[in-house]
């Protein structure tokens, strides 16, 4: 399968290349005129030849190749002026462009400027693309934007619960999203219990959430990949923005080093939510403590036209405590080292260093003294190249190696009195091995195709014991394994494919297929994601997840691009699955693999999405139709039943409206169907309590869930020195009650009786905040 | 001791949407439909070598929203069997209620308890361990923290016999009454403490000058120990539990419920 694929792939290159002579090579970088900053995406278009043309990479960086002759060469970006070039194209030709903002008036969002068909044209599906100035006005809770919840808006997305920045994409699980800041990942992605995201917008670039048709180099995780870029710094000038709002505030400052050679940027927040806690009459809520920070910092310096490099990081942490009973703090640290290194002007070479870092600490004082600490931790060295072989042709290879290691958990007790042991449980070391190769091929002006072969491989490695188990769960073997010795390998061939065949510029129908490998394992003990979840590697008991999906897209742009349509189905099938046995101890347990069962899974659904892009009333109408079911033999008599995230119809208005240049009104509207939930079909009394008696795995539904947003921004001034507003919103505006869980409970006034409580955890809540940039 | 650290590590995590309760949630009750599951029998045995009487429980399951009374299930055909072969008959004393207080239990043997209805044979076997003794039992006073009120604690003292896997259940009367809230169901097992001198401390029970505080330590074997730790789990639902899921049991064929052969110590103290 693999050797036919490749010889496929390497017969394709042949073919066209045979038909690349006295051809030239026009390439460079494209970046802001204000800011210097690299804009990722922009498209450049030879006018004579409709079928050659490039798009930027994340660096900025674009390469096409065209035969000799006289060109007009248009440069065009989103939100960008277009620059149309009048070029001689008889030797390679290097050609730095740097594009200025188109000028933002209310009434007229400029989106014209971009190559409005872009979404017809491009082998992307299953992608959504947000930068955080486009998302601006969109209100969210406690008046913070968020990249995280505004995707969640989007078809195929789900948020994980009220006010939470997990999601699932198209029925794959919450650690089934790779999440990449800067391509450093990110363990745990949200703050606060998961009201804020830990990607602070202001220092945000682009995010992208791939669905699917996902390419070759990514990998690692089976249902998605979310991609985000830090913003590089002003490479011209001296800038400070900043957001104070109610609960949180956040500073940016970015600046030059060195004019356009090098810059920073650093971007700083904090929540102060705790400081209300001292107005409750609570004394418990008084006495506790509960607060975020992060720290986003990026600094790149160009040491030539072919040499630039990347240095950036990520810090956050929460931290939760109460009087001097206990303390409890989680975060994560990130960091990226790349060099950007053009080896001439049609290959491009990237290479990282990345590491990542994920901890809990948990300290229990009074009574008890005990400290408890977990981590994971990854070292990735990783090698991208782009050769852009001609204009048919840009092909991608790399490979990466990432280190993992894991501490599922040391328990430290300081006083012996105590009734907890100390305990050690054997940290957990693996590899991870991938290489790729891909191609983008246009075979015509109509049909574009993408395909490419990524393999991975993952081991165990020692120093550490590795166990056996029966079918009971009980431990037979246990193998010591030393130091850098491998134990367990296991992986596999990742294909990927993706065609666009365009009827014309405004139809296009498009197909993917993608397989993905998933070695790290989430645990948890919750429905969504706390901070003592525990990864956990492949090992001799836990095989790798693997996902195949599918996927056919129709996508149509009407009104000359005004109104952008989409429609998409998907299936995606899942294997090797986790699920836990009834009473499993997963935490602190280093046998913990033996309290898994292991299952299947599948997703299919198709979604809609019609957006509107400029007017003075512009955004989206998103609606998913989808079902995800899983299947265990050990649950439910071995009976499919649907996944706790199983939600049939969801639906996400976004509407945004200018009132007048300095008024701009905005709202969501959000309505889906009840996630699948157990509840119980029977009790019965047994030692004295009456219990709840089940018979299916969520064979229930909670109920409809609908949510008002509203939002308005009052720009008080805006020119090119200064900029401020204020933004206000409400979130839950009609004061919705939405099941947040159902809780069982006998009846206080009659004993004997059970009742269902639903608990909502909000009403409607204002927030307002301050923007300002000079 | 695994098991009392998972139950403070689960306060824990109780605090989270506890805190943004405080907040701004609300509550209020509702109607859910819910299905009427057929009735399953459910089975409560429990012999104890002290009191050489086994008791068995026999009821059904009803509607989650009926106001009945749970049936309770006469007329069934009661076995208790030895691994020597000697049969026990248990017979119905009053209604679902089956005793037989003649039975000579020995530690180290194995029991087998049969419960015939309407045709289908339901059965489990269980393990009687030779007691633990307790070696002391004092109280002292916590102050009032995050988790527990302020008022007496109770610690118990025994050497956990080394070399064998044990588990251990707790039943605490406070003023001869037992505590059954769901918090109140103590079991554990000596993964950690093996052979070792223990405190245990009851931290969720709590006393008051002149109660009286009864003790009986009760040794289990490890299917009922599993049983009490997942019926634990389903007594001790909060929100973002996973999916509940009944309680597992030692009997077979479907029947819900337990059978434990189990033998105790006890201690009294009053706290003055």
């Amino acid at each position: 399968m693999i050797k036919t694929f490749l010889i496929f792939l390497i017969s394709l290159l042949t073919v066209t290349h045979a038909n690349a002579q006295s051809q030239y090579v026009l390439s460079g970088n494209i970046s802001d005129a204000t800011s210097g900053e690299n804009l990722t995406g922009a498209t450049i278009v030879v006018e004579e030849i409709s079928n050659t043309g490039g798009i930027t990479n994340t660096y900025g960086f674009y390469s096409i190749t065209v035969p000799e002759g006289r060109y007009s060469i248009r440069f065009q970006f989103i939100g960008y002026k277009t620059i149309t070039i009048p070029l001689e194209v008889n030797k390679n030709i290097i050609l730095d462009i740097e594009l200025e903002r188109a000028v933002f008036e209310l009434g007229k969002v400029e989106v014209t400027s971009e190559r409005a068909d872009k979404n017809i044209s491009s082998l992307e599906m299953g992608t959504v693309r947000m930068a955080p100035g486009q998302i601006e006005s969109i209100p969210v809770i406690f008046g913070e934007r968020d990249v995280m919840k505004t995707i969640q808006l989007t078809p195929g997305v789900k948020a994980a619960g009220e006010g939470n920045s997990g999601f699932h994409v198209r029925g794959g699980g919450i650690d089934q999203n790779l999440i990449l800041i800067d391509e450093a990942p990110v363990y745990s992605a949200s703050h606060l219990l998961g009201f804020f995201s830990v990607f602070n917008s202001d220092a945000i670039k682009n995010a992208s959430l791939l669905k699917g048709a996902v390419p070759a180099e990514y990998g690692g995780r089976a249902s998605s990949v979310m991609d985000i870029q830090m913003k590089e710094g002003n490479l011209k000038k001296l800038g400070i923005a900043g957001n104070i709002g109610l609960i949180s505030s956040n500073i940016t400052v970015e600046g030059p080093i060195q004019k356009d050679k090098s810059s920073f940027m650093i971007s700083g927040r904090r929540t102060y939510a705790d400081l209300f806690l001292n107005f409750s009459k609570d004394d418990d809520v008084r006495n506790s403590n509960l607060y975020f920070y992060d720290l986003n910092m990026k600094t790149n310096y160009k040491i030539n036209n072919n040499n630039r490099i990347y240095l950036s990081g990520y810090v956050g942490r929460d931290d939760f405590g109460y009087k001097d009973e206990f303390g409890f703090d989680w975060g994560s640290l990130t960091g990226t080292l790349r060099w950007n290194h053009i080896f001439s002007s049609r290959l491009f070479s990237n290479s990282s260093l990345i590491m990542s870092n994920y901890s809990y600490n948990i300290d229990l004082r009074r009574n008890l003294d005990v400290d408890i600490r977990s981590q994971i931790q990854d070292i990735n060295v990783k090698q991208d190249f782009s050769f852009y072989m001609n204009s048919q042709n840009n092909i991608r290879f790399g490979a990466n190696v990432i280190f993992h290691i894991i501490l599922p958990g040391k328990i430290t007790v300081n006083e012996m009195t105590s009734y907890v042991l100390p305990e050690d449980i054997a940290k957990r070391r693996a590899v991870e091995w991938v290489a790729y190769i891909s191609n983008n091929h246009n075979l015509s002006d109509r049909l574009k195709l993408s395909y490419g072969l990524r393999y991975s491989l993952f081991s165990n490695i020692g120093p550490g014991e590795f166990y056996e188990f029966d079918e009971l769960g009980e431990l037979v073997n246990t193998t010591e394994v030393d130091r850098r010795e491998f134990y367990k390998t296991q992986g596999g061939a990742e294909p990927r494919f993706a065609i666009n065949y365009l009827f014309n510029r405004q139809n296009s129908l498009k197909a993917s297929y993608n397989r993905m490998y998933q070695y790290l394992h989430l645990l948890t003990n919750t429905t969504t994601t706390t901070p003592t979840d525990m990864w956990l590697p492949s090992s001799n008991n836990v095989k790798p997840q693997v996902s195949d999906q599918v996927s056919l897209g129709y996508f149509k742009n009407f009104r000359s691009n005004e109104y952008e349509s989409a429609i998409e189905v998907y299936y995606k099938n899942l294997k090797n699955q986790i699920d836990y046995k009834n009473g499993a101890d997963l935490i602190y347990n280093s046998t913990v693999e033996s309290e898994l069962v292991f299952g299947m899974g599948w997703a299919y659904g198709a979604e809609f999405m019609l957006k509107k892009k400029s007017g003075r009333v512009n955004g989206w109408i998103s609606y998913t139709w989808s079902r995800t079911m899983r299947q265990f033999d050990e649950i439910s008599n071995g009976n499919p039943f649907p996944a706790r995230h199983d939600r049939t119809h969801d639906l996400s208005v976004v509407a945004m409206y200018d009132l007048s240049k300095k008024l701009k009104l905005s709202a969501t509207w959000v309505y889906y169907t009840g996630n699948a939930v157990t509840f119980p079909s029977g009790k019965y009394e047994i030692d004295g309590k009456i219990i709840g008696y089940y018979t299916e795995r969520n064979g229930y539904r909670m109920p409809d869930y609908h949510r008002l947003d509203a939002g308005l921004v009052w720009q008080l001034k805006k020119t090119d020195k200064i900029e401020s507003s204020w933004y206000f919103s409400v979130y839950n505006a009609y004061a919705r009650e939405n099941a947040y869980f159902i809780d069982f409970r006998e009846k206080e006034d009659a004993p004997g009786m059970a009742e269902a409580v639903q608990v909502s955890l909000f009403r409607a809540i204002p927030s307002v905040s301050y923007r300002f940039r000079f | 001791m695994t098991g009392f650290f998972k139950i403070s590590m689960k306060s824990l995590l109780i605090i989270f949407p506890v805190i943004s309760l405080l907040v701004t949630g609300c509550e209020k009750i509702i109607d859910v439909d819910l299905n009427d599951a057929n009735p399953t029998i459910v089975i409560e045995g429990n012999l104890s070598m002290n009191d050489s009487s086994v008791n068995v429980l026999l009821s059904e399951t009803g509607s989650y929203f009926g106001d009945g009374q749970l049936r309770k299930v006469s007329g069934a055909i009661v076995n208790l069997e030895d691994n020597e072969g000697n049969l026990f008959q248990v017979d119905e004393k009053e209604e679902g209620l089956y005793i037989n207080d003649q039975v000579n239990a020995r530690p180290g043997g194995h029991y087998k308890l049969s419960v015939s209805y309407k045709g289908t044979e339901y059965s489990a076997v269980s393990f009687l361990n030779p007691p633990v003794r307790i070696d002391s039992a004092g109280y002292e006073r916590s102050e009032r923290t995050r988790f527990y009120e302020e008022g007496y604690r109770i610690n118990i003292f025994f050497e956990d016999p080394p070399g064998k896997e044990n588990y251990y259940r707790i039943n605490v009367y406070k003023n001869g009454e037992l505590m059954s809230a769901s918090n109140d169901l103590i079991v554990f097992d000596d993964s950690g403490i093996d052979g070792k001198i223990v405190q245990v401390k009851l931290r969720g029970q709590r006393f008051n000058t002149h109660d009286r505080a009864y003790l009986e330590m009760c040794a289990i074997d490890k299917p009922v120990w599993r049983y009490f730790s997942t019926l634990r789990d389903v007594a001790n639902l909060n929100p973002g539990s996973p999916a509940p899921a009944n309680p597992i049991s030692n009997f077979n064929n479907g029947a819900l419920g337990y059978f434990s052969a189990w033998s105790y110590d006890t201690k009294f103290i009053i706290i003055k």
